[in-house]
């Protein structure tokens, strides 16, 4: 069955003062219909930038989508033209961003900026584009939906502001919803409802997700396949059970070990923070770029970058030492 | 709101009552005689003469009786008469207004036709020509004195080119040479700032949430990245207004446009007191009056502000 959506070798980059930096290094994955992707990685793995890439969103300057093919619906996205891929933008593929708090235009009250991603895409009057605000803003849980539509967004808490930019990327019914770090800037409490809330609708309306996060232990009970970035790369993708379980890249392991883990008690919880800087996008990667913080480092690895290669069905890592992390894996549990 | 806007208005007077204290003071701590330049025993007047005279204008009372005098004219609407031509001041301020209200509000509206407009599109194009060619225009714009660019708009477009009368009133037609000559240096000012800002707010969360909706690009830009970018804009014009009101002297000179510029730095030179307090008081009211409507604008563009 053809995917929903298949990224091939998407490379992106910022030409900066300072020189390129290379944010998204040859990305390739697939989506499924209905299926839930996690996207994980530290802060500048690229998570963002990968997904903006796909949309048409890089600010151009000084970024650029350098290489790469995205098809979704029998069309390469990347070669689309500005019109074509706004009627898609929205409409099929839609996006809840990061921060709630800077997402939402100031000036404009959230009805508004509720009704203004319909009026391109559904051919709705008027009075049923404000009907259907008003059910969107009931569906994600604002009370008093109808007279609240008039409210501008510093009038809601942050948890309510993330809530209406839910209701907006539902308002087309896309078939392709990334939700971004949606509750990395919210408080703890409000993290799991706005989590809930999303998985719920998305499950109800049959939407395939790609949840972004830099947190492993979010996506574990929301999604069926994982992928982590490192430096703008993918390296390692597997499902939820066997990236926990047949762990086949260092840096995952490392993401796995800063986890709090779910079964030892707090006070002897062993928090393992992944030692060294994080990699300098600015020079073109020419070895493996986990190999500054690596422990299972060896010549190689300062060699040559490690390709993303099949390790088991459906399990991929870029290690050229994979065999020994798995089994470095497999001894703690 | 409308308790802030009355509020505001009542504000007025407090702020006349101290601009009239400061006018008082400094004139009366001025080197010099103000009638000098009127009566003077050079000019054949006897010294019972000037002393009859200063009587008149009571200007031999204590300083603090002179100017509750004033004060208690003032608010009956009397700003006394001309140490001149003993004409009524508030007569002759009034005969000036219209004409320098007009060539405010024309030099205000093609300021922002030229700076916004002009900014706008330096943005959107950023590099690109029309940054380039407004980054010249704004340069240019901001060396140029504005009485040079009234003497050379003159000679093109009415001495050269005839498309205006060079003197006499053409109704609006004649405020647009004035216009376009109060208007250069603001408009490269304006035109900076509505780059810088507009630049500023495109790089912001909320326009990249608006374009991953699929709109339009322009209503990107003009509901989202210009709405925004208004705020800076509203406070600069607000200062422009006012300054607008009594800084056009070179540009009424230039077109023979009789304004309360002209007319404050008339009275000034003459050294007619009553003439200046009321220009000046004038003013000042003006200004007040200006701050009130920019600063309800703000909340008309940006609806996080509040008048409690
Ligand atoms: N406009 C830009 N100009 C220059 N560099 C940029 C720009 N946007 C992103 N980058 C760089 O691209 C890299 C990847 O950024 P990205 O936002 O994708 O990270 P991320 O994985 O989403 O991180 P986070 O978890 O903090 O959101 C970073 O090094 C960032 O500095
Ligand atoms: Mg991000």
């Amino acid at each position: 069955m053809a995917h929903l959506l298949e990224v091939r070798d998407l490379v992106t980059r910022f030409y900066t003062e300072d020189g390129a930096v290379h944010a998204v290094n040859g990305i390739s994955y697939t989506l499924d219909e209905g299926e839930s992707l996690g996207i994980v990685g530290e802060s500048g793995s690229g998570k963002t930038v990968g997904v903006l890439s796909l949309m048409g969103l890089i600010p151009d300057p000084p970024g650029r989508v350098e290489r790469g093919e995205v098809f979704f619906a029998d069309n390469d996205l990347l070669k689309l033209s500005a019109d074509q891929l706004r009627d898609i933008r929205g409409r099929e593929i839609a996006m809840i961003f990061q921060d709630p708090m800077t997402s939402l235009n100031p000036v404009l009250t959230v009805g508004y900026q509720i009704a203004e991603i319909m009026r391109p895409h559904l051919n709705l009057s008027q009075e049923e584009i404000t009907e259907r605000t008003v059910e969107l803003m009931e569906l994600v849980g604002i009370p008093n939906a109808a007279s609240r539509r008039k409210d501008f967004p510093h009038q809601f808490s942050g948890g309510q502001r993330q809530r209406i930019m839910i209701a907006m990327s539902l308002a087309c019914n896309p078939s392709v919803l990334i939700a971004d770090e949606p509750t990395t800037a919210l408080d703890v409490t409000i993290q799991a409802q706005i989590i809930d809330l999303v998985k719920r609708l998305s499950e109800q309306f049959g939407m395939a997700t790609i949840w972004i996060t830099h947190d492993l232990g979010v996506v574990a009970g929301l999604v069926n396949r994982v992928i982590v970035m490192y430096a703008g790369f993918i390296v390692e993708s597997a499902s939820v059970l066997d990236l926990y379980k047949k762990t086949s890249h260092p840096y995952t392991l490392g993401l796995l070990q800063s986890l709090p883990s779910l079964h030892a008690t707090i006070a002897t919880d062993r928090l393992i923070p992944i030692e060294g800087a994080p990699p300098d996008l600015l020079q073109a990667p020419v070895h493996c770029p986990f190999a500054p913080r690596c422990q299972f480092a060896v010549d190689q690895c300062w060699q040559e970058n490690p390709p993303l290669q099949r390790v088991a069905s459906n399990h991929d890592s870029a290690c050229w030492r994979w065999q020994d992390v798995r089994a470095a894996t497999e001894q703690l549990a | 709101m409308l308790v802030y806007t009355l509020r505001r208005l009542l504000l007025i007077f407090p702020t006349l009552l101290g601009v009239s204290l400061v006018i008082f003071a400094i004139l009366a701590l001025a080197p010099g005689d103000p009638l000098a330049a009127v009566v003077s025993e050079e000019y054949g007047n006897t010294a019972e003469d000037i002393e009859r005279i200063r009587e008149q204008l009571h200007l031999n009372d204590p300083l603090h009786v002179q100017y509750l005098n004033f004060l208690w004219d003032a608010m009956r609407g009397d700003l006394g008469t001309s140490f001149r031509g003993g004409s009524s001041v508030l007569n002759d301020i009034l005969a000036r207004l219209p004409s320098t209200i007009q060539l405010a509000i024309a030099g205000l509206i093609a300021t922002m036709l030229l700076g916004i407009s002009a900014g706008v599109l330096a943005a959107l194009y950023r590099g690109g020509l029309p940054d380039k060619l407004t980054m010249v225009f704004a340069f240019v714009g901001v060396s140029i004195p504005s009485v040079y660019a009234a003497l050379l708009l003159l000679l093109i477009f009415a001495v050269e080119l005839r498309w205006f009368k060079v003197v006499g009133d053409e109704g609006l037609k004649s405020l647009v040479l004035p216009a376009a000559a109060m208007a250069l240096i603001p408009a490269g000012v304006l035109a900076r700032l509505t780059r810088a800002s507009m630049l500023e707010v495109m790089e912001e969360d909320y326009v990249r949430t608006a374009r991953a909706k699929g709109i339009r690009e322009s209503l990107v830009t003009f509901m989202h990245i210009f709405r925004n970018a208004l705020i800076p804009i509203v406070t600069y014009l607000g200062l422009l207004a006012g300054s607008l009101l009594s800084g056009q002297v070179f540009v009424e000179n230039v077109f023979g446009r009789p304004g309360l510029g002209r007319f404050l730095v008339d009275s000034i030179s003459a050294r007619d007191y009553p003439q200046i307090r009321g220009g000046i008081l004038f003013v000042a009211a003006g200004y007040v009056f200006v701050n009130l409507i920019v600063d309800l604008l703000y909340g008309v563009i940006d609806p996080r502000i509040t008048y409690e």
